[in-house]
């Protein structure tokens, strides 16, 4: 049984996504309840992946984070919004190298002493 | 003995330390080849997103605004998604792959008004899917990796900084022991030598 898909955008985006095909798709106003609607969306089962549009998720990215980092089911994907494309969201990943690059730089002091 | 088995642990320790530390550069190759890929997919992604947002607002105009609400009403789920579970590095993450659950022809709103921008945002959204399902996987698997490296960082240090250096001192400390028991007999050998010698010499007188 595959799970399903839910889409987390504004109204007319979530429209949008229901006719195409995706009928689990929230319509948020406010950020809070973007919040709220994602962390349950994060504790139900049937769901393997949630897109959160990137108007949206950049009100939440530790939120994100955390799920991405806690669970591997539902999947979390951010989706370019109408004004707002993705590649614009290059902090996270960036944020995600400097700790990691940080353990190599780190390394490299205590192998040479 | 118990130096024997210190000596033991110190290499032990030191072999762990430089396993954990080759399989800290490769996991570290492995993180970045995920982490670069993330960029190119977030711009394919926009410019297949752009496409459906642009057929979905010239669908809206042909349908017109209360039709095409009325048809979002009666949406069906097209899509699914197959998990399974992988390893990377011995770090298990989810394999997914997107299910088709309902044929276009099925779609039930194709009888009223709808327009042919409509077919095209249908289209377009299963590849589109698809790319947004490998970025999810690569952005999980790359923290995934981020977090295996950070456990992997604090494992070292802890034998680098605590576990090899209280070995060694132990080790030293014993060391040091044993010598000055080694002196100390030495001593005691030759001044019972000495006594014995005098003890002789005066016997023989």
């Amino acid at each position: 049984m595959p799970g399903s898909i839910a889409v987390v955008a504004d109204r007319d985006t979530a429209t949008l996504f229901r006719l195409v095909g995706i009928r689990d798709s929230f319509a948020i106003d406010e950020p809070e309840q973007g919040r709220e609607l994602l962390a349950r969306l994060a504790r139900d089962e049937r769901y393997a992946l949630v897109m959160v549009t990137y108007s949206l998720a950049a009100t939440m990215e530790g939120l994100l984070a955390s799920i991405m980092e806690r669970q591997e089911r539902p999947l979390i994907a951010v989706i370019p919004s109408r004004e707002k494309p993705i590649s614009e969201r290059i902090a996270p990943i960036r944020e995600l190298i400097r700790r990691v690059v940080g353990v190599e730089v780190r390394m490299g002091t205590t192998t040479t002493r | 003995m118990e130096l024997f088995r210190l000596a033991r642990q110190a290499l032990l320790a030191e072999r762990g330390r430089d396993l954990l530390t080759e399989k800290q550069s490769v996991l570290l190759m492995e993180f970045f080849s995920y982490a670069q890929a993330i960029g190119p997919l977030q711009e394919k992604i926009d410019g297949m997103f752009a496409a459906i947002y642009e057929s979905m607002a010239k669908a809206e105009m042909a349908m017109g605004r209360a039709s095409y609400e009325r048809a979002s009403l009666t949406s069906i789920d097209r899509f699914g998604v197959e998990m399974e579970t992988r390893a990377v590095m011995g770090v298990p993450v989810p394999r997914v792959r997107l299910a088709r659950l309902a044929e276009t022809r099925e779609i039930p709103y194709s009888l009223a008004g709808t327009s042919s921008s409509l077919d095209e945002a249908f289209t377009r959204l299963e590849d589109a899917l698809t790319a947004v399902l490998s970025l999810a996987e690569t952005e999980f698997v790359a923290r995934r990796l981020a977090q295996e490296l950070m456990k992997i960082k604090r494992r070292i240090n802890a034998l680098e900084h605590i576990i090899i250096p209280t070995i060694r001192s132990r080790v030293r400390f014993i060391e040091d022991q044993l010598a000055e028991t080694e002196r100390e007999t030495f001593f005691r050998t030759k001044r019972i030598k000495a006594l014995l010698e005098r003890r002789e010499a005066a016997a023989a007188r």
